[in-house]
């Protein structure tokens, strides 16, 4: 109905075109939302309309025409009843939690709804970009198992929801936790057995050892990188690896580039190998024989 | 309690005696977790070992390291990157391609 085709007495206005008019207002503000979702707060919202409508309809001077006096009510009061709670044409997602708290289902399953797509890409990335996926198991059916265990976990926990944070963030951290926790059911606690590499295997010749993957050369550097970021000590082993095999001088010359005797050189490997690998198995959950 | 020895010498390669070699293999027999130490070792040496010869390979021949790991994976062989006119492409259709490889101790 437009504005513009409201005619008659004021009196007559609320029955002939008020409740409608405020129907469409909410239909189009809240558009991206779900029917129930609207319709709750037209239902919501129409005993209040309605006393405040009787209100104001005595101020009413018929300066302008009652269709721009309606429309211009209608706006106003939308805009101090959901000002805050609907944006982009959908109710905020920190609103649908609280209907949720107060048991309108509805908008919990508008909440997941909302959420299913993004928590797949979410954990898609956080699995992808952190390398959880142990090297054991099938990438995309990890995700779609932390994927499934995330959706569970926010319909399960939403009222612990302190609204500290938005609420986008707090399901993030829940995707980056049943990231790791799934990584770790599988590595981390040893609930699948690793494999190791044979003592025949390790009696090959050196270069076998070459990573040929990308992605795992990749994580090599990330895991040089983190380990840099520990300190001076580390910094120096580091830079003894790479004077060693990437540059390939030998041992004596390393340790008088990077100002140690060669027995100290020796120790500063042994600690230090122990430290990346450990780092690789923390951080990536690869050990030796996955990188 | 460690009873785990230091295997970093036996897993660089280092010089140790024929005693201390035996008795690292002689644990790393029954100790998974000491063999995957040594395969962590040698991992990471081997590939740092191969990016610095493809490194010195590629600043020889005035390419980038991409462009030479791309040529490898063509299987085009150094000859070929060395024979090319500077500047110029190099035919993925040359015969008998030799993919570089680390040269063997």
């Amino acid at each position: 109905m437009a504005a513009s085709t409201i005619q008659g007495s004021p009196e007559e206005s609320w029955e002939k075109y008020a409740v409608e008019l405020l129907h469409e207002r909410l239909a189009k503000l809240m558009s991206a939302s779900s029917e129930p979702i609207r319709d709750h707060y037209e239902e919501t919202l129409l005993p209040e309309f309605k006393r405040r409508y009787i209100e104001e309809i005595k101020n009413y001077d018929r300066r302008n025409s009652l269709a721009i006096w309606l429309g211009d009510f209608i706006k106003n009061f939308l805009a101090a009843k959901l000002g805050n709670v609907v944006k982009g044409r959908q109710v905020i997602d920190e609103e649908l939690v609280r209907l949720a708290n107060a048991g309108f289902e509805l908008a919990l399953a508008e909440l997941m709804a909302r959420y299913s797509q993004i928590i797949d890409k979410t954990v898609s990335a956080i699995v992808w970009k952190n390398h959880k996926c142990p090297p054991s198991q099938d990438q995309r059916t990890f995700v779609e198992d932390v994927a499934s265990e995330v959706k569970l976990q926010v319909v399960r926990n939403f009222p612990t929801y302190q609204f500290e944070s938005s609420f986008k963030s707090w399901v993030h951290s829940i995707c980056e936790n049943e990231s790791e926790n799934a990584r770790r059911k599988i590595q981390g606690q040893g609930h699948v057995e690793r494999h190791y590499v044979s003592l025949e295997e390790l009696l090959q010749e050196p270069y076998a050892f070459v990573i040929r993957n990308e992605e795992h050369v990749d994580i090599l550097h990330k895991i040089f990188e983190i380990h840099v970021g520990q300190g001076e000590r580390a910094q120096k082993s580091l830079n003894a690896l790479f004077l060693r095999f990437f540059d390939g001088y030998p041992n004596k010359e390393v340790a008088a580039k990077v100002g140690l005797t060669v027995g100290s050189l020796y120790q500063l490997y042994s600690d230090d190998y122990e430290a990346l690998r450990q780092i690789s198995i923390d951080n990536f959950g690869f050990t030796g024989t996955d990188l | 309690m460690n009873s785990h020895p230091d295997i970093t010498p036996y897993a660089q390669f280092d010089p140790i005696t024929g005693a201390e070699a035996a008795r690292i293999e002689e644990h790393l027999e029954q100790c998974g977790e000491c063999r995957d130490r040594v395969v962590f070792i040698r991992k990471t040496n081997a590939t740092l070992q191969h990016q610095g010869r493809i490194a010195r390979v590629a600043k020889a021949l005035g390419i980038t390291v991409a462009k030479l790991k791309r040529e490898m994976q063509l299987g085009t062989s150094i000859a070929a990157l060395i024979d090319r006119p500077p500047e110029s492409p190099v035919r993925s259709s040359q015969p008998q391609p030799e993919p570089i490889a680390p040269a063997k101790k």
